[in-house]
């Protein structure tokens, strides 16, 4: 069995997210500050209408600063149950890849406590490993 | 997943119908019971049963079950409906609501009750009956059905039913397998057919028996022959038998019948029941609420469908955005529209669609009121019942529609009134006889639109309420003083009842208990923006009206920006907004330790700003360098004349250097805000005006924020932040004198506020450099003279003024002001006052006029500048004022016409009791009285005057109207109402004048109304309105 994983990079990383969770990319994203709510919080979106929440990754995932970009890329995801729209923002999209299930690994031991939390499972490539994010848990509401 | 939504509509389905048959229930007329309406309620509990037979609620089963056999009995003709069966059934009803609105736990609904009382009303008929049926069946044992050979009377019966659109059924079961070994009997099968129907005929098929000789027991083929209204599809659950023991018979093998439609499967059932119903719409109108419903009712079952909301609300906010995309499209293409002909009509077709389209869909969010006025019927009928008293509630108005959001919330609070309406406003039938009152009261819900909002009186014909007693249970419970006890005015008074635990158990008993829990029909009311009112009039009745907004999803705003990011702040929360201009001496922002506050009509103001309240750093763009710093003044407002000069950014700083070439100085603009009685400045970069922005709710992931109340999405496609006043107000560190120490002194404070009078002053000066003033409600007005103008005759100085020759006097020959003869020039130009209230003008000839300037004045005290012709002096921007006094100056210049002869000159003087708050017109009206001869005593208020009144004789009140704690209006009633001051002479002296004001004055008691400043007019009418006063008693 195979899953598609849409990779991704984020400060220098290489990550991914299953791809059926995903709404779509967004390229040049104008967001709004929301002064005074959390850390991890980018701000808000407007996509078509519907307001879309921004996560920082980086800081959640604990990746340092995002470098500073000129037009900001998010992915979107699918919130099928929650009328809350979540996305995050991204240095630059990947590929779609399709990854054999046997594959994955679970989180190594010796990740810290915040990544291995919100990092679902890590896939072994020819020359660098990709994190799976685990959307599920990173944006249930908090 | 699938048994979920079939789950969820058989719940919506089920609500529905359990409305229907409470509004059937309750508009039942028993002695003239309509047959369409019980088959109406008779088809809905069916289906409930049938359909959570399917998924097996028993507790609903049996429950509807109950119903459905009475109203079977009812449909029948056996029992017929009363009053207390009706009131059984409605309660039946309430436990089948509560059962399906919460299906996990309808096992657990106690309800055997309910069953038994429903069954109470079935007596012994439906046993006796069924054993009649068993019997019958029995005799006709060889019966066959199959050829219809019936007697000609079952025949009619089938013909009939089949005529009033029942249908013909066939089960077939076996006796032993099928009804016996399973713990049943015949018995409970026939009257479980009886309830939804009825059974013609049962026969037994003994040839099973005889030949199945491998059944143990041996087993009886039971066929039963029956009718009933309900499709085939319904009545294997029903029943509990299987499908294919039922078979529908068609009924055309008669040959004789008269049947024009025959029924048969597949053909709606609707099409018969409903028939009648609409033949006849007029059959059971009665009263209102049935009229309502027919109007309303019909159309909701026929024309609408039921959307999820969600669905609704992903509509509207495409639909906002296609406008948003139009515009964008428009923009983009205005330059290239004469490129593309014809382009013009499709931009215009799309422009109007899009609008039309926005517009619908912000309707589909519409609901009548009548959702929630329907429920008031019932809770009127039971209330009333229950406390013996006779009510009839009246609707109106229940098309008037209002956003769904706030058409739910009205629930709620409408309940409240309306039940403290029947419980407390309306007295009991016999008090009411004794009162000269219809027996009958009428409570009225009735909903119209005015000015923009949705109105929702609910109004009683009660005894209404009484401000006395609300005023003494306040001060028993702590929330006004001693003083306002009596002090308090009547809407005051009923404000009171608002306050949070003002009333309580007791409370019934004491003050009738109007306002149980009023404090949270007022928050629940102020939580959709609306506001409520209360009229009484005690003994005709109680009106408590709520002003609704007709949305809550569109609400009007104020954008406004701080630090380039902009926010939307409701504008209801808006109090007004203020503009500071720097150098302006009247406003300016002040320093109290290291906060700023704002001088605003009298009182502080403080005032933050929404950078600092957010947590964004305020920055400027430094002149030098066009970079953004951080600002680190404190300062919001820099002065010209500061040596602090730095500029600030915001675009009002852009704005003014382009419009007036100024530099270094600034604009700010102030934003008072209000939350109750909690106020606060609120200072921002930029006000962009006013939109109707589309308030969503805040996102989830968004905790701990309580600046923002929601988030919208501005014209220009970005998402904005909806400020939240009470979360600002809170987060501003802003600490507020406790509410209950607030709520003392709220009323007080606020209206001392309002009230102080602001006077408009003319300043001026004469040849001396002393500035002198004059209220501008003297000044006629102002003439600019030539000095050469001026003709001397005599000792005394002329102009021609409109042809006439009028006198002029220079006010330093006679008041002791610095004269400067030498520097008066022979020519030029100059200004004489024309003052207007006197008898005999003359002009006062002035050499220059400053300014003129609004303030409110408070004389000061031990004044050591006063002399004759001076009223007193005050200081204005840090200057000495004079205060010139008309009348006196004009009396020492004409002494002959001016000189006011001591009016009385008895033993004892006449005693004035002179209410007035205004400083300057104390000492005004003090002066004029005691030249008079009057013996004057000030009081400041009304209720310092009731209070000098109780302890003092006085013959005469002078009374000012505006008046903080106590207006005039009020304490002139008060005197009326007062045995012992009832005939007390008052008189009303007023800055304001206008016509309705007088009267409304004069109605409320006074005994003349003049103008304060007019001496002379004054003095008359106080001498008059004694001397009248004196020969009436």
């Amino acid at each position: 069995m195979t899953e598609n994983i849409l990779s991704f990079h984020l400060c220098e990383r290489f990550l991914g997210v299953d791809v059926t969770l995903v709404k779509e990319i967004n390229r040049n994203v104008e967001f709004t500050p929301i002064p005074g709510a959390n850390d991890h919080i980018v701000g808000f979106f407007n996509m078509r209408g519907q307001v879309v929440t921004l996560f920082d990754l980086a800081k959640i995932l604990n990746l340092g600063e995002m470098k500073p970009q000129e037009k900001l890329i998010c992915i979107i995801l699918k919130t099928p149950k929650d009328p809350n729209q979540v996305g995050f923002l991204i240095d630059s999209p990947g590929d779609v890849l399709e990854i054999d299930v046997e594959e994955y690994e679970s989180t190594p031991a010796n990740v810290g406590s915040a990544e291995s939390e919100y990092i679902e499972s890590v896939l072994k490539m020819k020359d660098k490993l990709l994190l799976v994010i685990n959307s599920g848990k990173i944006f249930c509401a908090g | 997943m699938q048994d979920e939504e079939i789950i969820q509509s058989f719940v919506e389905e089920s609500k529905a119908h359990i409305d229907s048959i409470e509004n059937e229930l309750i508009n039942i007329n028993l002695d003239e019971v309509d047959m369409d309406s019980i088959n109406n309620i008779f088809r809905a509990v069916h289906t409930i049963k049938g359909t959570s037979g399917f998924f097996n609620f028993k507790s609903i089963v049996a429950l509807s079950h109950g119903l459905e056999n009475l109203f079977g009995e009812i449909r029948s003709g056996k029992t017929s409906l009363t009053n207390d069966m009706v009131d059984t059934l409605l309660k039946a009803n309430d436990g089948l609501r509560v059962m399906i609105s919460d299906l996990t736990n309808s096992e657990n609904v106690e309800i055997s009750g309910l069953v038994e009382e429903l069954s109470s009303f079935l007596g012994g008929h439906s046993v006796a009956e069924a054993k009649v049926a068993e019997i019958e069946g029995a005799d006709e044992a060889t019966f066959d059905i199959g050829a219809y050979l019936m007697p000609e009377v079952k025949k009619q019966r089938i013909q009939r039913d089949v005529r009033q659109g029942s249908r013909l059924y066939l089960l077939k079961r076996r006796l032993y397998r099928d009804i016996i070994n399973n713990d049943y009997t015949m018995v409970d099968l026939l009257n479980e057919i009886n309830s939804m129907g009825s059974v013609i005929n049962i026969t037994m098929d003994s040839d099973g028996l005889a030949g199945s000789m491998e059944a143990q027991d041996g087993d009886v083929w039971v066929e039963i022959l029956f009718t009933t209204v309900l499709e085939r599809d319904f009545l294997p659950p029903l029943l509990g038998e299987p499908e294919d023991s039922i078979a529908e018979l068609s009924v055309t093998s008669e040959p004789d019948t008269s049947l024009a439609q025959k029924p048969q499967k597949g053909v709606p059932e609707k099409e018969f029941s409903d028939t009648p119903a609409v033949q006849e719409p007029d059959a059971g109108l009665r009263n209102i609420p049935q009229k309502e419903k027919q109007k309303g009712g019909g159309a909701s079952t026929e024309d609408s469908v039921r959307v999820n909301v969600t669905l609704l609300n992903s509509l509207l906010n495409l639909s906002s955005e296609m406008v948003l995309a139009r515009n964008q499209l428009f923009r983009r293409m205005e330059n290239h529209r004469k490129e593309v002909p014809g382009i013009d009509v499709i931009f215009q077709n799309i422009n109007h669609i899009t609008s039309n389209l926005q517009e619908t869909v912000m309707q589909t969010r519409m609901q009548p009121v009548s959702n929630v006025f329907s429920k008031f019927p019932r809770i009127a009928r039971e209330l009333s019942k229950k406390l013996g008293k006779d009510i009839t509630l009246e609707l109106q108005g229940s098309e008037v529609e209002l956003d769904k959001s706030i058409v739910e919330a009205l629930g709620d609070p409408l309940t409240h009134l309306v039940r403290n309406a029947i419980d407390h406003g309306m007295e009991s039938p016999d008090e009411r006889i004794l009162r000269g009152k219809s027996r009958m009261g009428t409570i009225k819900l009735k909903a119209y639109h005015e000015s923009g909002y949705v109105n929702i009186d609910v109004i009683d014909d009660g005894k209404g309420i009484d401000t006395t007693m609300i005023r003494l249970r306040a001060y028993e419970k702590g929330f006004i003083g001693q003083a306002d006890v009596e002090a308090l005015g009547e809407q005051e008074s009923l404000q009171l009842l608002f306050k949070p635990g003002f009333s309580t158990a007791e409370a019934v008993t004491d003050l009738s208990g109007r306002g149980v829990g009023m404090d949270v029909v007022k928050t629940d009311i102020e939580k959709l923006g609306g506001k409520i009112e209360i009229f009484t009039t005690v003994e005709k009745g109680t009106t408590f009206r709520l002003l609704l907004p007709l949305t809550l999803a569109i609400i009007p705003s104020l954008i406004v920006e701080a630090e380039k990011q902009k926010f939307a702040l409701p504008q209801i929360n808006v109090q007004e907004i203020v503009r500071i201009k720097a150098n302006d001496p009247e406003r300016k922002i002040e320093f109290v330790n290291h906060s700023e506050v704002l001088r605003l009509r009298g009182r502080l103001l403080p005032i933050v700003h929404l950078a600092d309240v957010l947590g964004l750093s305020r920055t400027y763009v430094d002149p030098a360098t066009g970079e953004r710093v951080p600002d680190k003044r404190k300062k919001i407002i820099v002065f010209k004349n500061s040596p602090e000069v730095t500029a600030l950014d915001s675009s009002d700083q852009g704005e003014l250097e382009e419009r007036r070439g100024y530099k270094l100085t600034n604009i700010v603009r102030i934003i008072v805000i209000k939350i109750g009685a909690r106020r606060l400045g609120l200072s921002v970069d930029t006000i962009h005006g006013s939109e109707e922005i589309l308030v969503k709710t805040l996102p989830a992931h968004i905790k701990g924020c309580n600046n923002y109340s929601g988030v919208t999405i501005l014209g220009d496609g970005k998402v904005a932040m909806i400020l939240d006043p009470s979360g600002i107000i809170e987060n501003s560190n802003l600490r507020y004198i406790d509410d209950r120490f607030e709520a003392n002194n709220k009323l007080q404070t606020s209206e001392a506020e309002r009230m102080r009078e602001n006077q408009s002053l003319l300043l001026f000066k004469c040849s001396g450099p002393e500035t002198l003033a004059l209220d501008m409600a003297m000044v006629s007005r102002v003439e600019e003279v030539r000095i050469e103008d001026i003709e001397t005759i005599g000792e005394k100085e002329y102009i021609k003024f409109r042809g006439e020759p009028l006198r002029i006097v220079r006010p330093e020959d006679y008041i002791a002001i610095r004269k400067n003869e030498s520097s008066r020039p022979a020519s030029g130009k100059c200004f004489v006052i024309i003052p207007k209230l006197v008898k005999h003008p003359m002009g006062i000839l002035i050499e220059k006029m400053h300014d003129t300037m609004q303030a409110s004045i408070s004389l000061s005290e031990n004044d050591s500048i006063t002399t004759k012709g001076l009223i007193g002096s005050t200081i204005l921007n840090d200057r000495i004022v004079i205060l010139l006094n008309v009348y006196e100056l004009f009396e020492m210049a004409n002494p002959e016409q001016y000189r006011i002869e001591p009016v009385l000159k008895p033993i004892e003087p006449t005693k004035v009791l002179l209410v007035e708050d205004t400083p300057f017109f104390q000492n005004l009206e003090k002066g004029y009285l005691e030249n008079a001869g009057y013996a004057v005593t000030v009081v400041e208020n009304g209720r310092v005057a009731l209070q000098a009144l109780q302890g003092e004789r006085f013959d005469i009140v002078v009374s000012d109207i505006d008046m903080p704690e106590m207006n005039g209006l009020e304490l002139v009633k008060r005197i009326r109402s007062d045995s012992g001051l009832s005939g007390m002479p008052v008189i009303a002296v007023t800055s304001l004048t206008a016509e309705l004001q007088k009267k409304e004055g004069l109605a409320a008691g006074f005994d003349a109304y003049e103008f304060k400043l007019d001496r002379s007019r004054l003095l008359e009418v106080v001498e008059q309105t004694f001397q009248n006063k004196r020969v009436k008693r």
